[in-house]
């Protein structure tokens, strides 16, 4: 169990670390396409559609890796105090009862939507040399899997804490606090 | 028929009981929303099959049982089978994604600052500024809580910032606890408000089509066209909106300042002037015979006399440009050349004010250069002139100035106060202006504030390990050159025929954009160099995909609400009331309640989507749509607030020191609370203020 869930996060870990680095394209290609506009006037749809993509996959991709360092906003009104036990519960039946269905149905009702778009290798209506909706649609399914998958990470994680492992235990305690999120 | 609620009643409460079920659980929000609203899918379906949940209604006179699903939850669901996973691909890279793209990009601005300590600079620099006057420390809080709004449109950040890094500082120094801490949560939320912020980022992504729908609502109910309606289409962009929150923004940190005065004076004990520093390091009053007026006027003095020039020329017509029957006339001054005169002749004479004891010939050379381009320009050159007939006036000019600047920003430079806040303040102001003034959209800026702030950070990297930062320099200069290129010149490539002096404007602007390009490269591998990139590109991330997960997230909650017919329901009640000012003041206490368990984010993707069509559909005239935003926006400043709940208090207790207790702080919020309600009356009485600026300054 232990060795699913260090894979788990090793993967997520990875996709994350990397899709950061999008963020800087990000803002040289838009710091590119704004200068361009605004001084000599000239378009680049191509470049924009380039952004608009990096943007979504920088979430999308990052999401799993965002759940698994605990940087969602968590309403800690009473989780503050609750204890160790109490929270890797919390975090076990959260991600059975709220995450991993929620992001099978996407699987599911997304899989015949991107299926769709694959069959026909559906492009972008206005840029010309970037015509690969299908693959910015794919992302959705990426999206849903390795937040699934982290949250399997997370539910195996708490049955690990619950069943005796101290380590476990350990960290379940120190994550979900507000004043490390600057 | 259940306890004599109806199906959709029921239905809510199914969703509603899950939804604040799962929150509180202090599962991470974003997930606990999407898996309460497939929860209750499941829930409602099951009793919908068992015919638990319908709705009476009156067909063809006999009282039928309807169920909330129809046709049964398998259509519900296939219905919105398509509209899940487009709506998911349109929410990640379509429709709104041009105007959301400003999100990371102020995101990156804020957490470059702060990473760099540039923030934390500015802090302990406004301190020392400002500290000697009673109540100082509260009033460079609040300063630094308004000028690094960029980065904390996120309920949480700055709070946690200055919590850290102002609030020991104050403690130290006999500041009461209360204080202190009451004013760190409150001008650490202020950020929601002040542009460039997030939030109103996402609020324009969102309240811009409830605008128009609630026109269009509106239009149809009186038989005619939204453009009949309203004389105009019904557009509200984020550019208004920023304009919009300007003053109000401002207008609430004057409020906090005020009361960090009047505390201050009444207990004096409590908030005591501080001396942090060396006092007038460079013995300037000694200069000036020890009257501190002088200073002021020698430091401001030519500013003041330069403006009045300006608006008095510009109030006999003689700058600017007058439309008469179409015939457009320009005065013989123009008011770009006047501006930048303005700004450049303070330049000089701030220098000249401030370090006394140097040479005076750059300065002379450089107001001298001054006065030949204000003399030229108002006898010789047409505002409409090319630009090769203004650089051949200009050019001599223009290096006399250049060479009295380049002493003058020197000297200035060696003012500590002045090398530390200016090129932060030149930044924010610079993205504020070009919003504020019509020149880009917020994403335009957005990306030249990240732009900036990463070269910033580069140049305070290369400063700490004592290196030469002239590329950094170099860059920034080439970008000013560029924009008075650009003020200047026709530097569209894509047009045909280009003039001689046009395509000499090109080629300096190609390479003046290399040289800015190069820099910030050249800064980027700097700040990658030095480890500083990976964090700064690692928390915008963060950040961004926890924005982001919840606007997809919220989806699936709006459409279960959608299926059953909830939204219809909501949006049904809100229309039985019959004023539409009464129904703003339940609507907003309703969001009051609301900001207590969830965040910004949350409300806007969730609750404005139900809601916005309703409260949007009021005539603008006696409900302009940019205030209804900037009340919301207030109205949840103010809940995030508001003890017990409030969520920046808890960002704050995360980080107080433990001899400040949670009733210190509740305590010290209190007065700002009632600060909150003063404004928010006076915003409510008066939407002038936040309607006057948008019609002043040009559209985006």
């Amino acid at each position: 169990m232990q060795k699913i869930a260090d894979l788990i996060d090793r993967t997520n870990g990875k996709i994350g670390q990397s899709v950061i680095w999008l963020v800087l394209l990000l803002v040289f290609l838009q710091f590119f396409v704004v200068v361009l506009r605004y001084v000599f006037g000239l378009n680049f749809i191509d470049l924009q559609e380039i952004i608009t993509i990096a943007h979504g996959l920088i979430f999308m991709a990052a999401a799993g890796y965002v759940l698994q360092i605990d940087h969602h906003v968590r309403v800690d009104i009473f989780y503050a105090g609750f204890s160790a036990r109490l929270r890797a519960m919390i975090n076990m039946f959260g991600s059975l009862l709220f995450l991993i269905p929620a992001m099978v149905v996407i699987v599911y009702l997304a899989l015949p939507y991107v299926g769709q778009s694959w069959l026909v290798l559906e492009g972008a209506s206005d840029a010309e040399f970037l015509n690969v909706r299908y693959l910015q649609k794919s992302a959705i399914l990426a999206f849903a899997l390795l937040l699934g998958l982290q949250g399997l990470s997370i539910f195996l994680r708490g049955l690990l804490a619950l069943a005796g492992d101290r380590a476990e235990l350990e960290k379940i305690s120190t994550m979900g606090s507000n004043s490390d999120l600057s | 028929m259940l306890f004599g609620f109806t199906g959709v009643e029921l239905s809510l409460m199914i969703v509603a009981v899950s939804l604040f079920a799962g929150i509180l659980s202090g599962y991470p929000v974003a997930y606990a929303i999407s898996g309460s609203a497939f929860i209750s899918f499941v829930v409602i379906a099951t009793l919908n099959e068992l015919g638990l949940l319908y709705v009476l209604t009156d067909v063809d006179g006999v009282m039928e049982k309807v169920p909330v699903f129809e046709r049964g939850w398998e259509r519900a669901m296939l219905s919105t089978e398509s509209t899940w996973a487009q709506g998911v691909f349109s929410r990640a890279f379509g429709g709104n994604v041009e105007t959301l793209l400003a999100v990371p990009l102020f995101v990156l601005m804020g957490i470059a600052l702060e990473r760099s300590n540039i923030a934390e600079d500015l802090l302990t620099t406004m301190a020392k500024l400002f500290g000697s006057v009673p109540g100082g420390l509260a009033i460079a809080v609040v300063l630094v809580g308004t000028l690094l709004a960029a980065s904390t449109g996120v309920v949480g950040a700055t709070v946690v910032t200055m919590g850290l890094i102002a609030l020991p500082t104050m403690l130290k120094h006999g500041y009461s606890k209360s204080l202190s801490t009451g004013v760190i949560a409150t001008s650490g939320t202020l950020g929601q408000i002040i542009p460039p912020s997030i939030v109103i980022v996402l609020l324009g992504s969102i309240v811009g089509d409830m605008y128009s729908i609630g026109q269009e609502t509106r239009a149809a109910k009186l038989g005619v066209t939204v453009l009949e309606m309203l004389g105009e289409p019904a557009v509200l962009s984020t550019g208004t909106l920023f304009k919009a929150a300007f003053i109000p923004g401002v207008f609430l940190a004057l409020l906090y300042a005020t009361y960090a005065l009047i505390f201050a004076f009444v207990k004096p004990d409590q908030a005591p002037p501080v001396q942090l520093g060396e006092p007038d390091p460079y013995r300037l009053t000694s200069y000036y015979n020890n009257n501190p007026w002088l200073v002021l006027l020698g430091m401001f003095g030519p500013l003041l006399a330069t403006v009045v020039l300006w608006v008095g020329l510009a109030a006999f017509g003689l700058t600017g440009s007058t439309k008469v029957d179409d015939v457009v006339t320009y005065g013989p001054f123009s008011d770009g050349v006047m501006g930048t005169l303005v700004l450049v002749s303070f330049m000089l004479t701030l220098a000249w004010a401030l370090r006394p004891s140097y040479a005076r010939l750059p300065i002379y050379t450089g107001l001298l250069g001054v006065v030949l381009i204000f003399v030229f320009d108002g006898l010789y050159v047409p505002t409409d002139a090319s630009g090769g007939l203004k650089t051949t006036y200009y050019l001599i000019p223009s290096i006399m100035i250049v060479y009295g600047l380049k002493h003058s920003v020197g000297r200035l430079m060696e003012v500590e106060a002045l090398r530390v806040v200016s090129p932060p303040v030149i930044l924010i102001v610079a993205v504020l202006g070009s919003i504020l003034g019509g020149v880009t959209n917020p994403t335009a800026a957005a990306s030249l504030g990240a732009a900036g702030a990463i070269m910033l950070a580069a140049n305070r990297k290369l400063r700490d390990n004592n290196q030469s930062t002239r590329f950094v320099i170099w860059a920034a200069l080439a970008i000013i050159l560029l924009l008075l290129l650009r003020g200047n010149f026709d530097l569209r490539m894509s047009v045909e025929g280009i003039a001689f002096d046009n395509k000499m404007a090109i080629i300096t602007a190609l390479i003046a954009y290399h040289v800015a390009l190069f820099g910030l490269i050249y800064s980027c591998w700097i700040l990658v160099r030095e480890k500083v990139m990976a964090g700064i590109l690692n928390e915008t991330t963060k950040v961004t995909s926890m924005v982001f997960v919840i606007l997809i997230a919220s989806l699936f909650l709006s459409l279960t609400i959608r299926a059953f017919g909830g939204e219809e329901y909501i949006q049904d009640f809100l229309h039985s009331f019959e004023d539409p000012r009464v129904l703003l003041i339940v609507v907003m206490i309703v969001l009051f309640f609301l900001g207590f368990v969830l965040d910004f984010i949350e409300i806007i993707f969730i609750v404005i989507p139900i809601v916005g069509p309703v409260i949007y559909a009021a005539d603008p005239a006696l409900m302009p749509p940019a205030w209804i935003t900037i009340l919301i926006a207030v109205n949840l400043q103010t809940s995030f607030i508001t003890p017990p709940f409030g969520f920046a208090l808890f960002y704050l207790r995360g980080v107080a020191p433990p001899e400040v207790t949670t009733l210190d702080i509740y305590k010290g919020v209190a007065p700002f609370v009632i600060i909150q309600v003063i404004g928010l009356l006076l915003l409510w009485n008066f939407p002038i203020i936040t309607t006057f600026l948008p019609s002043l300054l040009p559209a985006n």
